[in-house]
């Protein structure tokens, strides 16, 4: 029975399911970016510019995508890898992706960890988690032409206002992101406060100099710096 | 000029395009039920789904409002079409487009940082798309070869990011990041002793949403007296 699930959720048919929702994921970005860059160009943005925006967003990107790894194994093995591949990466978060499939299971009287899982169970999950997601999709949608105006009456009209109050805005946020792994504390809250006091180093280093490769490379070096602070920290 | 050419042509284009990929993606991302549905006979267990939406949507739900709210001012407009049709926006989206934007040297919040922005997003999508089909193709064999050292330190991923994103913010604005720090401490106490919990919903994200309201207007007055101070110079 759980051979016959593996090689149902594992199926050419599953990954051929699966590919549309990823190939328009790539084509939106496709479009976006195509027309960022032309219309960046004739903005007076240089091509050296927007090389170097491309090249620093392409090194960033790619440590904090292998953070789904675990967590992608592990929905790999409730619901296969082709549903998996589509569900992080569309509208993809996992906690949210395991908690769907989980919540999917416990309602049918399924453990995950023993089995048991059936063609039901898939076509329930693969329901749970793609509507579950649909509301960003929805009120992004819907709403993303319309937050400008949201953002212009934070600034209380003042257009000068507008990056000052963003900045204020992100201050904010991060600092709640931050504390979530901060306090209370615990060996991650090293990897947090590690990353942040290398940062402070990074970025008062660069106000004198302004090397070009490390506003590039500067956030991917504290993430790592702060990992290695915390892995340290937990060895020892 | 520079202002028509992102008024006049790369907005609409964005906003039409953003939609039209949006509204499409939805039926795309119900093929691989329709699959299960008409090639193996599965049926979807209609009680059980709704259960688990309910409690999916009761932790989640709030988020399809707060997330896009508290991110703006870095996604913009065509980050956030991108961000809500790709995910991971705090992960992966949020630390391209800032790392885009310093390097192109570009003032956020402006348009030529939303240009940017939509750069830095989009070829983020090109490159998690890319990592997310190895680990789906070879996650096990990769795991399988990273020493337990590394495996280790993933868990550490994300703290540490967000550590590094939290103190590049503060530099941003050392000033206001004076006042909004120890608010967001006491708040992010106040959190942890349930003080929240009475809100609709648990009010787990009532933290996140009073850091960036205090954040925004300990900004206006901070800057706000400056402004004003410039004028009476002059």
């Amino acid at each position: 029975m759980e051979i016959d699930f593996n090689s149902m959720a594992n199926s050419i048919v599953m990954w051929l399911a699966c590919l549309p929702g990823i190939l328009i994921v790539l084509y939106q970005a496709f479009l976006f970016y195509r027309k960022s860059i032309s219309s960046g160009l004739k903005m007076g943005l240089t091509g050296e510019q927007l090389g170097r925006a491309r090249r620093s967003a392409a090194i960033t990107s790619i440590g904090p995508s292998f953070y789904m790894l675990t967590a992608m194994l592990s929905l790999m093995l409730y619901v296969g890898a082709p549903v998996a591949w589509l569900r992080v990466d569309y509208i993809g978060g996992t906690g949210y992706e395991i908690q769907g499939a989980v919540l999917t299971a416990e309602a049918m009287g399924i453990d995950l960890m023993e089995g048991g899982m059936n063609a039901d169970f898939l076509i329930s999950a693969i329901l749970v988690m793609t509507l579950g997601c649909l509301g960003w999709v929805v009120f992004s949608a819907l709403f993303a032409d319309k937050m400008d105006a949201v953002n212009r009456r934070l600034a209380g009209g003042n257009m000068a206002m507008i990056p000052i109050v963003g900045i204020g805005a992100l201050i904010g946020v991060f600092s709640s992101m931050a504390l979530d792994n901060i306090y209370p504390f615990a060996t991650k809250s090293w990897a947090a406060l590690g990353g942040a006091a290398v940062m402070f180093l990074v970025q008062t280093y660069n106000k004198k100099h302004n090397k070009m490769w490390l506003k590039e490379w500067g956030l991917s070096i504290c993430m790592v710096a702060g990992m290695i602070i915390a892995t340290v920290v937990d060895y020892l | 000029m520079e202002q028509s050419v992102y008024k006049k042509e790369y907005l609409p284009y964005i906003i039409k395009w953003g939609k039209i990929t949006s509204w499409i993606s939805i039926p795309l991302v119900c093929i691989p039920a329709l699959a299960v549905f008409l090639v193996y006979g599965g049926v979807p267990q209609w009680d059980a789904i709704v259960t688990a939406l309910v409690g999916l949507v009761s932790t989640f739900g709030i988020w399809y409002v707060v997330d896009p709210m508290t991110l703006y001012p870095i996604l913009q407009t065509p980050g956030m079409y991108l961000t809500y049709v790709s995910g991971q926006s705090k992960e992966v989206r949020s630390p391209a487009a800032i790392c885009a934007m310093s390097a192109a040297g570009v003032e956020q919040g402006t348009e030529e940082a939303s240009v940017v922005s939509a750069v830095g997003i989009s070829v983020s999508v090109f490159i998690s798309v890319l990592v997310m089909t190895v680990v789906a193709v070879g996650g096990n064999f990769i795991l399988s070869i990273l020493p337990a050292a590394v495996t280790t330190a993933l868990n550490y991923l994300m703290p540490a990011l967000f550590g590094s994103m939290w103190m590049q913010q503060i530099m941003n604005d050392v000033k206001s990041a004076a006042f909004i720090v120890p608010a967001a401490i006491v708040i992010h106490l106040l959190n942890t002793l349930g003080v929240f919990a009475s809100f609709p919903l648990g009010g787990g994200y009532m933290q996140i949403l009073l850091c960036a309201v205090v954040g925004v207007f300990t900004a206006r007055f901070v800057h706000n007296a400056k402004f004003t101070k410039k004028k009476e110079e002059a």
